[in-house]
């Protein structure tokens, strides 16, 4: 199920994209990151696919968990939001829902209403111990409570996976493997099912591309700043159709940690560069969006975080920041709004595309 | 009843300045300082939790909080059991790979395999321990958690 990607690097373009038909989806960091862009730009989508990802702003459920802001959101994000004890120290999703609301009302996301006739597809492994399957239950608590529809949420918990996005590919991981690169077989393409919730009917995947797997310079969405730990570079997959003119629609399909093309391992706390796992950009090439895309119009963006380990930034696996290290002031965190430097980035990459 | 340098918001720009402060110091100074942060972090909100639980419970008398406080013991010896099984696991590991045969062709390769074994060893303590401390930490987070939710509800 791979595809190739040429050695150009090409500007992102504009294509004929119908605006307000766009979605999103994510594992992990990037699920979490799903449902921040979601909202924070839900007049641009028609849905989300979150694959192990937990409420908007969980990570400011217990702001006395440390002395220090970011102190507090990272053991908010590993504690309440990731592997709470019991259920009721999870993710408090009546509040949280609550903070969207004034959230949205405070002018830093888009209304909430727009979520009414969304669709929302949400998936947990049973048997994943990264982000705990309780977690993921209040998200979709959460959603329900901004007025989703039950009807157009689908809520998977009963797949014995692991922590990952599940694939057909014989290659991968076993299914309830918790280990990078968080790509585990299970027998059927999650990514497919993800999309034909989000769209409905959709033609069968491709078996063989038509399009075009490019690589594009991301650096000109967040202004080449180191704070947003994002990779040079990003992907784009558009189906023949839609070069040619086509009307089409924008899927943005986000990674977890360690899953970026750059990923490095962090051994004793150095990047251990001679050592690169061998993973690149397989969530790029072998998750499937690329081949029911290509049959159905749809332009796959994959933008890429990168990990930084440094005073400023603490972020070692590249993971999509839901916990606030892109915040310039961590008393006043931005990382859920629309004034946040990776979110800013990738909507400026749909809306570039013309979504 | 609850030390507020714990959970009162307003003090943290005062420790955020004292570590703006030390940020122009040696990077020992610096670690230094982190880690004593971090220690009377640890003890401080060990002791608040205490002082949150023994000011919640009498205030929730019901069954429910009861069960769910239940509920967090089992789920801390159930962590307690894997953490124990991955060492159990983590030194099988090690002896297992020492009793099969390697093979040395050269004293290099040889001190190689030898420094390989003690560099594992070390590997599994430096994991083991920050999961035990990343227990006590999760424990303590969601048990704070926890308590201040029961306390809004009595709030409510």
């Amino acid at each position: 199920m791979a595809a190739s990607v040429d050695s150009k690097v090409v500007q992102l373009g504009q294509y004929n994209v119908k605006r307000g038909q766009s979605s999103v989806s994510g594992l992990s960091s990037g699920a979490f990151m799903t449902v921040q862009l979601h909202l924070a730009h839900s007049a641009s989508f028609l849905g989300a696919g979150v694959i192990a990802g937990g409420p908007f702003r969980c990570v400011e459920s217990y702001r006395g968990a440390a002395l220090l802001a970011e102190d507090a959101y990272v053991q908010n994000a590993l504690y309440i939001c990731m592997n709470p004890l019991v259920p009721q120290a999870g993710p408090n999703a009546e509040r949280l829902a609550e903070l969207a609301r004034r959230t949205a009302e405070a002018g830093e996301i888009d209304p909430v209403e727009h979520l009414a006739e969304q669709r929302v597809y949400l998936f947990t492994g049973s048997k994943d111990e990264v982000v705990y399957s309780d977690v993921v239950a209040r998200t979709r608590r959460f959603y329900e409570l901004l007025g989703v529809k039950q009807a157009r949420i689908a809520y998977h918990d009963n797949i014995p996976a692991g922590h990952s996005i599940i694939t057909d590919n014989p290659e991968d991981s076993p299914l309830g493997a918790n280990e990078p690169p968080y790509i585990n077989h299970g027998g059927f393409m999650q990514s497919h099912d993800i999309l034909r919730h989000l769209y409905g009917k959709l033609a069968a995947p491709s078996t063989q591309l038509s399009g075009r797997l490019f690589r594009f310079d991301q650096t000109e969405f967040f202004g080449h700043q180191a704070r947003a730990s994002m990779s040079p570079y990003g992907y784009a997959y558009v189906p023949q159709a839609v070069e040619e003119g086509a009307p089409a629609r924008v899927h943005i399909a986000l990674h977890g940690c360690k899953q970026g093309y750059n990923y490095v391992n962090y051994v004793n706390g150095r990047p251990d560069i001679r050592n690169v796992p061998p993973y690149g950009n397989r969530y790029v090439t072998t998750t499937g969006y690329n081949h029911l895309a290509d049959s159905n119009n749809l332009i796959v963006l994959y933008p890429q975080a990168q990990g930084t380990d440094d005073g400023a930034t603490q972020n070692p696996d590249g993971c999509w920041d839901w916990w606030g290290y892109t915040s310039p002031d961590p008393q006043q965190p931005d990382y859920y709004s629309r004034d946040a430097i990776q979110i800013q980035a990738i909507h400026g990459m749909l809306a570039r595309l013309g979504g | 009843m609850i030390p507020p340098t714990v959970h009162d918001p307003a003090h943290a720009p005062r420790a955020l300045s004292q570590l703006n402060l030390a940020a122009v110091s040696p990077a020992p100074a610096v670690r230094a300082q982190k880690l004593h942060l971090m220690l009377t972090q640890l003890a401080a909100r060990g002791m608040g939790q205490a002082a949150l639980m023994a000011t919640v419970l009498p205030l929730r008398p019901d069954p429910e909080a009861w069960q769910e406080l239940q509920a967090i013991q089992q789920a801390v010896v159930k962590r307690l059991q894997q953490q124990q099984q991955g060492w159990l696991d983590g030194l099988a590991a090690l002896a297992q790979g020492y009793n099969q045969s390697r093979q040395a062709n050269t004293l290099s390769k040889y001190v190689e395999q030898e420094y390989n074994l003690v560099a594992q060893f070390g590997a599994l303590v430096a994991d083991q321990t920050a999961q035990w401390i990343g227990l006590i930490e999760n424990i303590q987070v969601n048990c704070a958690y926890w308590a201040q939710q029961q306390v809004h509800k009595t709030d409510d």
